[in-house]
């Protein structure tokens, strides 16, 4: 039976079609497979980033931040490290945040090879609260790009690569959700959803992957190899 | 991408502003992706009521699984067994008679309640995609923050969130709400919070019922009456006063979004739709009595441009923007009524009533016309004809000003609304 005719229930001969098709669930790969071009995307109000400079790796690493780097909630995280207060529609939430393991050295060790990017879906009040604490003397990431440098399509925030204005050869995402970077899924190291495991070691292992991955001529050559299933899946109909 | 003629006009249009041909074909596509969905706008059809409804009503009532979920989180735990044994005499609150309107933001139905037998309209909205969830919180603050009643204000009866077979009242700000709280965090993160491939959940809004359709067919299905019409003006006027006066800005107003209610005998307006509505609440003024004192809603600046083309001052093509923008809206509306002046919506193929610039072969939103240069000058009346007066003509061209700051705001609007009807 239809969940919701506990509270709103269908008229047994009435038009109303129970079986309706937005029950569906989301799926990302079809998601992706049916993205519109991307020359038909509105482009956000795209913000100027400044160049490399000659100090500056020529290798960029793009980093998302929520169960990536960090895990948030607004829902009790027990024996949470850090939390903060947010503003939104005129009330104050707690927020609880806690650190992936390894994060700050993983960090450290990416920022001698990589330009890194931060660039989270996340209105950017909220995400500059937690790189305030993740990040806090602003070494780590040379640019920090927010909902605002976003797409919106069908509802959901993506991301494109264009925006940096970086060379696509030298330029790797790390990222939980390969959706939402439709347009550079070559680009993708897929890492797994990161919500609290303590003995969590995904950042640590991909450091000399990544090290490796900074010297070679384009890193989609390299990916390709570890994103196949997903061009697979992608593929498939 | 938003609402009926979709979530994609006004997505595309909050993005940035686009090129007009380029705009249209990306709207297609996202057609294409979205595929099953069929665009429809809210309370469109005329479909007469079946009869026979309540012994249906009946047969429904022993097929539900679930009584009363109005309850605390604790004690429906606690009774989760019990509502199987109480399946019996369950009855759903409401129940749905037909689909009124669809977009990808979900579903319109006309309900009844059982309890009162009162017609409703229940929105539902899905949950999942973020920017959803967005802007059902959005429209849920708004509605929600109305503590008094306006009579040319559609009235959210409840809002209900519901989640695998649960349901629970919702209500603003409830941070004892776990699904709540969820929702406040898919809107910060801007990401589903729930992994796939889990179901979504959804909202749920009650609100009145307006029979009478929305404006669009209202005014285009009678004879010109310029009681209506004056009875007309002085409603959106006064409902824009009162949104207003309560620091929403609708920023989303169009004949779509005006519904009227005949239940009186005479037709009503109601202001619907606040999908796209801005609360704009004082930053950190959290007391509600305190904040009138610090907010000036046409000084309140806001940021990324929406509500529909043609409805859109020119400054919202830009994406900065004030409370102003409604009057605007409000003056495109009303001169479109007066004189009866449409267009064929591109999307959904239907008539609508709205004011439009024409450029060749071409129609332009009078708006984007304006921006593109500011010193042009509106034709009102358009018609050669026109029983329109001099007064009401002065408060239309001032409505429609280039500058923002050259339109009055809402308390003006009322007082001068009043005279040039009082005059006519």
């Amino acid at each position: 039976m239809n969940p919701d005719q506990c509270f709103f229930g269908y008229s047994t001969f009435s038009p109303v079609n129970k079986m309706e098709d937005d029950n569906r669930v989301f799926n990302p790969y079809t998601f992706i497979k049916n993205i519109p071009s991307q020359s038909l995307l509105s482009k956000p109000c795209v913000r100027e980033i400044p160049l490399k400079t000659r100090s500056t790796p020529e290798a960029t690493l793009v980093l998302d931040l929520e169960e990536t780097l960090v895990y948030s909630s607004l829902s009790m995280i027990a024996k949470a490290s850090y939390t903060f207060d947010i503003h939104f529609q005129d009330c104050e939430y707690k927020v609880y945040l806690i650190l992936r393991p390894y994060v700050k050295e993983f960090l450290n060790r990416m920022s001698k090879h990589f330009e890194i990017f931060v660039y989270t879906s996340a209105k950017k009040e909220y995400a500059e609260k937690i790189l305030e604490i993740l990040d806090s003397e602003k070494k780590s990431f040379r640019h920090r790009l927010y909902r605002e440098d976003c797409f919106c399509v069908l509802g959901h925030y993506v991301k494109d690569l264009g925006v940096l204005e970086r060379d696509l050869a030298k330029t790797v995402v790390l990222g939980t959700a390969p959706h939402t970077f439709p347009y550079h899924v070559m680009n993708m190291i897929p890492i797994k959803s990161w919500t609290g495991d303590k003995e969590d070691k995904e950042l640590q292992k991909l450091v000399p992957y990544l090290e490796k991955l900074s010297e070679a001529a384009d890193f989609r050559h390299v990916l390709k190899r570890r994103t196949d299933h997903l061009h697979r899946l992608l593929s498939e109909d | 991408m938003d609402t009926g003629d979709g979530r994609g006009r006004r997505r595309s249009v909050r993005t940035c502003r686009r090129a007009g041909a380029r705009g249209a074909k990306m709207k297609r596509e996202v057609g294409k992706v979205l595929g099953t969905l069929s665009v429809e706008n809210t309370e469109d059809k005329q479909v007469p009521m079946e009869e026979g409804d309540d012994e249906e009503e009946e047969e429904e009532e022993a097929n539900c699984l679930y009584t009363n979920l109005f309850r605390s989180d604790t004690t429906r735990r606690k009774t989760a067994g019990a509502a199987a044994a109480t399946a019996a005499t369950a009855a759903p609150r409401y129940s749905l008679l037909r689909e009124v309107g669809r977009g990808s933001y979900g579903v319109v139905y006309e309900a009844v309640a059982r309890g009162s037998g009162a017609r409703v309209a229940v929105k539902k909205l899905r949950c999942d995609a973020p920017e959803n969830v967005e802007l059902a919180l959005a429209e849920f603050w708004a509605l929600a923050s109305l503590e008094k009643r306006h009579e040319n204000v559609v009235q959210l009866e409840e809002c209900v969130l519901q989640r695998n077979g649960l349901a629970q009242k919702m209500s603003h700000g409830d941070k004892r709400s776990k699904q709540y709280l969820r929702l406040v965090e898919t809107s910060l993160k801007g990401e589903r919070v729930l992994g796939y491939p889990e179901e979504p959940c959804y909202l749920w809004f009650v609100m009145e019922f307006c029979e009478g359709g929305d404006l669009n067919q209202f005014i285009l299905s009678r004879q010109p009456d310029p009681r209506t019409n004056k009875s007309f003006m002085l409603q959106l006027t006064s409902a824009v006063a009162f949104l207003h006066k309560n620091n929403i800005v609708h920023r989303d107003l169009k004949p779509d979004n005006i519904l009227i209610s005949e239940k009186s005998g005479v037709p009503v307006l109601k202001v619907a739709d606040f999908g796209l509505s801005k609360v704009c609440a004082g930053l950190g003024g959290l007391g509600k009595e305190g904040d009138d004192k610090n907010v000036n809603v046409n000084k309140f600046w806001l940021s990324s441009a929406c509500g529909s083309d043609f409805y859109m001052a020119p400054e919202v093509w830009e994406g900065h923007y004030t409370a102003k923008a409604d009057i605007f809206a409000l003056g495109i509306i009303i001169w479109a009524m007066l004189e009866r002046i449409t267009f064929i919506d591109a999307e959904s193929k239907r008539e609508l009533l709205g004011t439009y610039v024409r450029q060749g072969t071409e129609i332009v939103p009078v708006g984007e016309a304006l921006l593109e240069n500011p010193k042009m000058i509106l034709h009102i009346p358009q018609r050669r004809r026109s029983s329109m007066s001099d007064g009401i003509r002065q408060l239309l061209q001032d409505m429609l000003a280039v500058n923002p700051q050259d339109r009055p705001d809402a308390f003006e609007l009322e007082i001068r609304m009043d005279q040039v009807t009082c005059a006519a």
